[in-house]
């Protein structure tokens, strides 16, 4: 009956162990899969969509350039 | 005989009348501000030098403005307004050689190049039976499709010169008033002066500018928008993804003589 409560305790100690080790890892994946700002951290998926409408008036015509870029958000100040 | 007699004096009309033509030209392009210039039409011996009125301040400049739609979008529109050198865009033709040579400019490099082109520009024209007076001049109705636009046009056989403003020519007088259907050109002659002496030291084959042909000219205005992108690329924070890219022009010309080949 010890033997058992002790490897019992071992195993669920071990356990504990291994999940809090990943505590980092597994906040890290939560924060890349979620769209929230993070004090430190902007999401990887987290775009500013910028177009720029440059028009070149050339006297006898009109010229129109659209351009349209995914920034990626600003990472604030930590 | 007697027609022998008008030939020969049309022809001496040509070939030794000076004149200087004034005209207000309203380009007002749908979606864009309107663009209203004076020009000037000088004339002698057989030849024509058209000319926009050199700006009397610099026009070329660059105005931005930022708008964040929300959080996630934002839009950046700039306006550029090339201005002119102390020559401006020139449009020279002669009747013996039938030859019409440009001198326009781009933007190219951040800079405001000019550029030469020739180009032979035969318009068929169609006379119709319709007439009314321009400044005292009696002026018959022409029509024509030129570069994917139907013009209008007004011309007086009194001054029997095949010239006009622009591009366009090839009537058998000067035209007087030139408009296309979609009311988005517009030329009409303000001023009219005959004989103009001073039009012999005006009339000169334009030189100064690099010598390209017309498709050259079009080709690197168009190459402009991979300049552009890579400097809008350059200016963004890094990480940057380019999505699109687009170019949509509307000018006195929408089509181009190489494009229906």
């Amino acid at each position: 009956m010890k033997k058992l409560f002790f490897t019992l305790s071992i195993c669920l100690f071990s356990l504990g162990a291994f999940a809090f080790g990943n505590n980092d890892n597994q906040s890290l994946i939560l924060l890349e899969n979620s769209k929230v700002f993070s004090e430190n951290f902007a999401p990887i998926n987290c775009v500013i969509e910028v177009t720029t409408i440059i028009t070149i008036d050339h006297g006898t015509y009109i010229e129109t350039i659209t351009v349209v870029t995914y920034e990626p958000c600003p990472i604030s100040a930590g | 005989m007697k027609y022998f007699f008008l030939f020969f004096l049309s022809i001496s009309f040509c070939y030794s009348q000076t004149g200087k033509i004034t005209y207000s030209s309203n380009l007002n392009f749908n979606g864009y501000e309107p663009i209203e210039k004076t020009s000037f039409l000088y004339f002698n011996n057989g030849k024509s030098y058209y000319q926009n009125e050199i700006d009397k301040i610099n026009r070329t400049g660059k105005d931005e403005n930022i708008n964040k739609d929300d959080e996630n979008k934002k839009t950046t529109n700039i306006k550029i307004r090339l201005g002119s050198d102390s020559i401006g865009n020139v449009y020279f033709s002669n009747l013996q050689s039938n030859k019409l040579v440009c001198r326009e400019a781009l933007y190219d490099d951040r800079n405001l190049n000019y550029y030469i082109y020739e180009d032979i520009v035969k318009i068929e024209w169609e006379l119709h039976a319709e007439f009314k007076e321009i400044s005292t001049y009696k002026c018959q109705k022409a029509t024509a499709k030129f570069r994917g636009r139907n013009y209008v046009a007004w011309f007086t056989t009194e001054i029997p010169l095949s010239f006009g403003p622009y591009k366009f020519r090839g009537l058998p007088g000067l035209i007087l008033e030139i408009y296309d259907q979609t009311g988005e050109v517009y030329f009409s002659a303000e001023r009219i002066e005959i004989p103009y002496t001073q039009a012999n030291q005006k009339v000169q084959n334009p030189k100064v500018g690099t010598v390209i042909s017309y498709q050259e000219f079009v080709e690197k205005g168009t190459s402009n928008i991979n300049k552009i992108t890579q400097a809008i690329l350059a200016r963004s924070p890094e990480g940057t993804k380019l999505v699109s890219t687009d170019i949509k022009k509307n000018g006195i010309e929408l089509e181009y003589p190489w494009e229906k080949e």
